[in-house]
């Protein structure tokens, strides 16, 4: 019995390096986020350069000559402040977080779903590790017909 | 369903404690430092500059906790079968240690830290070893309550604010952001004055181990002096940032990031230093 207990643990020690192993490549697998999101603008038919020096996107869509900015914002609240600086006026907020989209920031509740997506990504059914940032987009206030497109996708 | 303790303790095939002890905290240790490795994100992480790197990276606190809770693991121990009161939360942070999510990390720490702490039959040795690992778990937990730290962050700008105003620039707060004129700092939750804490509780606790001393409750004033210390210079430097552009570069990217961290390492050395010293005995007043 007392063997069992120790083969219990070693069995635990490498089930504990397997798993990191495991979590280690899917953190290398993942892509930078914020070039996801260009590229995921860009398949959306919203045209953009990818992201500046700054993190931000500028980006325009068919049917509005308005450019508009697109960035992504720590999920923890840190960066709120900024959030708020980011969105112009006559703007509205698009908060996008693993294809949730909300007008509001308090409506998004984005910790359940990074915990979700995180014990997706170790069962082996999700390929990447989950963004530590939301996806803000501050459609012009001229261009509702925006708000349309699939911005769910953006953030998966 | 009634957990019948005795069968429990029978089951365990009379694995004593210090045995117990010894595997839950070698798998503690594995995951702990398994997870520095694979969250420096480097492309070789096992390669001898990485892996010194991340180990270097820890913190210089928590590679002495991990030596010291080696070293009392190491101490001899009498030999004694482990009841299911240590038995079971020794297995539970073994399955919690497990999981390869970061957070997970700082319950397993907590649990098994408890454990050893709380359980009076174990010998002062694995008590010792106990209080450090609670200190590990709070250490690696810290950084994840984002969301409190951001909320000091806001404190930490009113109490800069405070400062730089005594010193005669006119500075705008809102919120985490602290405004000189067109140029702004943000107090971001890993700049907060409650980022450090836990490492400053955790090099209390080690320094004082160290210095072979045993902690009580009197060491709960040099502990908070400490904490309040690491504070006031955390604020003392977020207001060193706040006039231009320069100054923040020079402490925050600049030779000021090691100005700053020596003196708190001395701060965060010193108080338990002053708390471990021997007290003078005094002399007896002739009869």
């Amino acid at each position: 019995m007392k063997n069992l207990v120790r083969c219990g643990f070693l069995l635990l020690m490498l089930l504990a390096i397997h798993a990191r192993v495991t979590w280690y490549r899917l953190g290398q697998a993942s892509p930078p986020p914020l070039t996801t999101v260009a590229e995921r603008l860009t398949a959306l038919g919203v045209r953009n350069d990818g992201p500046d020096q700054n993190g931000l996107i500028e980006a325009t869509a068919p049917g509005c000559a308005i450019r508009f900015p697109v960035g992504m914002f720590a999920l923890d609240g840190g960066e709120d402040m900024r959030m708020a600086e980011f969105v112009p006026p006559d703007s509205v907020p698009l908060y996008i977080y693993l294809g949730k989209v909300r007008t509001a920031r308090r409506e998004l509740h984005p910790a359940s779903a990074w915990f979700n997506a995180n014990l997706a990504a170790m069962a082996g059914a999700r390929a990447t590790l989950p963004p530590t940032k939301l996806v803000l987009a501050a459609l012009p206030g001229q261009c509702q017909q925006l708000a349309a497109l699939n911005w769910a996708s953006v953030s998966q | 369903m009634k957990l019948n303790l005795k069968a429990f303790v029978s089951r365990t095939g009379g694995l004593d404690s210090a045995q117990l002890c010894g595997w839950s905290v070698a798998l503690a240790a594995l995951a702990y430092w398994a997870d520095v490795i694979a969250g420096s994100h480097a492309a070789q992480p096992l390669a001898p500059a990485a892996l010194s790197a991340s180990i270097f990276g820890a913190g210089a606190f928590n590679a002495a906790a991990w030596v010291m809770v080696m070293t009392r693991l190491l101490a001899p121990a009498p030999a004694r079968p482990a009841p299911a009161t240590l038995a079971v939360p020794l297995l539970g942070s073994a399955l919690i240690c497990v999981l390869p999510i970061g957070i997970a990390l700082a319950p397993g720490l907590l649990l098994l830290g408890l454990a050893l702490l709380l359980h009076t039959d174990l010998p002062a040795s694995r008590r010792e070893a106990g209080l450090l690992l609670l200190g590990l778990g709070v250490g690696w937990g810290w950084p994840f309550l984002r969301v409190a730290h951001a909320a000091i962050g806001h404190l930490d700008a009113q109490a800069v604010g405070f400062i730089v105003r005594l010193s005669g620039l006119d500075v705008l707060v809102q919120g985490n952001i602290v405004a000189h004129g067109p140029f702004s700092i943000e107090i971001l939750p890993a700049c907060a004055s409650s980022s450090p804490l836990a490492e400053v509780a955790l090099a209390y606790v080690v320094v004082a181990l160290y210095c072979r001393h045993r902690l009580s409750k009197a060491d709960l004033p040099w502990l908070l002096a400490s904490l309040l210390f690491s504070i006031v210079l955390t604020e003392i430097r977020l207001s060193l940032m706040v006039p231009s552009w320069a100054d923040w570069n020079w402490w925050h990217n600049g030779p000021g990031v090691t100005v700053y961290e020596l003196i708190a390492l001395s701060g965060a050395g010193l108080f338990p230093w002053l708390a471990a010293r021997p007290q003078p005995v005094p002399k007896a007043l002739p009869a």
